[in-house]
């Protein structure tokens, strides 16, 4: 037994885990168990998603390169590759992901159950956009391939299905061609919250947007916030031997946990309000693509950041035309009641896959608290208004919605479909919580 | 720039070998994978030419047939500028000590295989000149304990192998490193209750051994050089009572 978490470092749980180093150990093991199982990644998800008390299958062993085709950018991969290898590797020759979460450090395989996106999903939706075909196994331990022409359902549902599907083997995904390894940022400072969300339609033929908001400032100052915008830099743009950036590799440890009391409402205003100050000062910058895309990657276990007992990310989406009402009620409700989101990031959505992938039309919120009963009771209320607004919230985030609100946030229809096409043996501590 | 390296490795579907394997590579190095299944090497190879993009071949090779050995050296081109010799076997002590096949299989593995090969290609190397023999032994080999003195002695005489052959070749400018892991988190461990302060990672121990190639001892860490030093400095009346 071991004691995992997602990212956040909550909940915990004693688990009984174990990881394969092929597909044919991986198979036997399926043949050999009698418990329910959920498939895991590099552990990015913050809540329970990637854990089952009983068995989790650690993924991270397969983690082979299968076939590289350099004239049209397919990878095949197997489903324990990192993001960061893949980076490591194509982007030299002038490929890179066509789409990115937060963090380099998450599995093919666990992208693609949580259907990441990135800054640039307005223009060219999450990842499951470009998955050619997914190798997954059945609940009769049989692989099978997936895609959008042969077994479409289960590929389908697999995108965003949170490993419900069964465990995924190996994917065949497309890469972007890229001249140098280099964004052009812009910041446009935003005053308010009103503001805010017009940037993003200000900007929409912007590659990447994302905007940083300063979720405790008031007034008239309220929703203030930073966007940043970002192209790849072409080769003519740039005049220096350093086209195609390393990545960093000195990265910063925390050796312990900070103690939880250093993050509060005050040390984060402080912080916001430096940030809001030194980033509103250069609007024009060229950033390499892992700071400008993985800034939080420097630090190495930044989830320490929060103390020992961990913390939580909330992210909610709400519909375009409810997100100014909404995201002002729960600005309001966190600057009451919360003791401090170090990190409040906002992003305009385009349309999205459907089924249980998280993003569709609408703005989308993501909010990080320390795990006290506090925060977790502002969570509960934040959750109520998503509710009313008729949002929905992010499976890959969550560790504390419970069966009655995911109700709400999914038709039964939806539900019912999935029950067909999920592997009766996956399920994880978030399934169940949910009853999903 | 340097011509490029070939690194032979011997064992070559071991976690530390694939580590190894990796480490090399993404230095330049071709690499020459010898297995005792030739086909369990096809994925392996496959990652290894598209992440780092160098030459690499599989062979076949049995540790136990030394009668194969020559065959099998003659058929490396370029003969190998460095080689590895990542073959172990850890059994299972208990069952091991009851079992004469057993114990064979796990003493020759361990020590009679890695050592003959060696010793043919030492020669091929001192032929030529240079060379780098790096062979993997391990903290059991130390000194024998009841819980492992069947692996432990196989390792023990692979490390004064090793310490011989370095002292014959150091004249001929071949360097020949002894590699001294505790313990490491691979397929080979799996399952056994490892302290976490005392393990490390196949990967860790990769880049150690490409910092440290040429020297003549590498332990994995300092923590298990302190440690050995104190197991061997207790006296014999008083360790065989030891229930370690």
């Amino acid at each position: 037994m071991k004691n995992l978490s997602g990212w956040g470092r909550f909940p915990v749980f004693s688990v009984n885990e174990t990881s394969p180093s092929s597909k044919s150990e991986l198979i036997s093991l399926l043949k050999e168990r009698n418990t329910k199982y959920i498939a895991r990644g590099n552990g990015r998800s913050y809540g329970d998603s990637s854990i089952n008390q009983s068995l989790t299958i650690t993924m991270t062993k397969l983690n082979r390169f299968i076939d590289w085709n350099e004239n049209s950018g397919e990878l095949v991969a197997e489903s324990g590759v990192l993001l960061s290898d893949v980076i490591k590797t194509f982007l030299p020759l002038g490929w890179f992901p066509y789409v990115t979460p937060g963090t380099k450090f998450v599995t093919l395989g666990g992208a693609i159950a949580s259907d990441v996106h990135g800054k640039n999903h307005h223009l060219e939706g999450s990842f499951g956009n470009y998955v050619n075909w997914i190798e997954i196994i059945d609940e009769t331990n049989q692989v099978l391939r997936c895609s959008k022409t042969k077994n479409t359902e289960l590929f389908n549902w697999t995108i965003g299905g949170m490993g419900l599907t069964g465990i995924i083997t190996k994917c065949c995904i497309r890469l972007r061609k890229v001249e140098t390894g280099w964004i052009n940022q812009r910041t446009i400072v935003n005053n308010n919250l009103r503001e805010t969300l017009n940037s993003f339609d200000d900007n929409h033929d912007s590659l990447y947007s994302v905007a940083w908001i300063d979720c405790l400032s008031k007034g008239k100052n309220f929703g203030r916030s930073l966007l940043f915008t970002g192209e790849h830099t072409t080769l003519n743009e740039v005049d220096f031997t350093n086209i195609y950036p390393k990545a960093r590799t000195r990265m910063f440890s925390l050796l312990f946990d900070l103690p939880s009391f250093l993050l509060n409402n005050f040390t984060v205003a402080i912080f916001n309000y430096l940030y809001f100050l030194k980033n509103s000062r250069k609007l024009n910058q060229l950033v390499d693509w892992d700071k400008y895309f993985y800034p939080l990657d420097s630090i190495r276990n930044w989830n320490k950041l929060y103390g020992r007992k961990g913390f939580f990310q909330f992210q909610c989406i709400l519909p375009i035309d409810k997100s100014y009402i909404g995201f002002q009620e729960i600005l309001k409700k966190v600057q009451k009641d919360s003791s401090g989101s170090f990190l409040a990031v906002l992003k305009k959505f385009g349309p999205g896959n459907g089924n249980l992938s998280f993003p569709r039309p609408g703005y989308t919120l993501a909010l990080d608290f320390k795990a006290t009963y506090k925060n977790i009771s502002l969570a509960r209320n934040i959750t109520d208004i998503v509710k009313n607004y008729n949002g929905a919230i992010y499976l890959a985030k969550d560790a504390l919605m419970n069966e009655e609100d995911f109700a709400s946030f999914i038709n039964n229809d939806l539900k019912e479909k999935l029950k067909l096409i999920s592997n009766k043996y996956c399920s994880s501590e978030q399934s169940k919580r949910i009853n999903l | 720039m340097k011509p490029t390296q070939t690194l032979l490795i011997i064992g070559a579907t071991s976690d530390i070998a694939v580590s190894a394997a990796h480490q090399f590579a993404s230095n330049g190095y071709n690499l020459q994978l010898a297995a005792r299944n030739k086909d369990d090497l096809d994925s392996m190879i496959t990652d290894l030419k598209i992440r780092h993009r160098v030459n690499v071949s599989a062979f076949q090779l049995d540790i136990l047939d030394y009668e194969s050995f020559e065959q099998f050296i003659d058929s490396l081109t370029p003969l190998p500028d460095a080689i590895l010799c990542a073959v172990g076997l850890l059994g299972d002590q208990e069952h091991a000590q009851k079992d004469i096949i057993e114990s064979a299989k796990i003493m020759r593995t361990n020590f009679e295989g890695p050592s003959l090969f060696l010793n043919e290609i030492a020669n091929k190397l001192e032929e030529r000149g240079t060379g780098t023999i790096i062979g993997i032994s391990s903290v059991a080999g130390e000194r024998g304990r009841s819980s492992n003195y069947i692996y432990g002695s196989g390792k023990a005489g692979f490390t004064a192998f090793l310490s011989g052959l370095r002292n014959r070749l150091s004249k001929s400018g071949i360097n020949v490193t002894t590699v001294i892991p505790g313990y490491v988190d691979t397929r080979m461990t799996q399952g056994l209750n490892l302290p976490l302060l005392l393990t490390s990672s196949p990967k860790v121990l990769a880049y150690k051994i490409y910092r440290k190639m040429g020297q003549s001892v590498i332990y994995c860490s300092r923590r298990w050089y302190v440690i050995m030093l104190l197991i061997k400095l207790i006296p014999e009346s008083i360790f065989k009572k030891l229930n370690i």
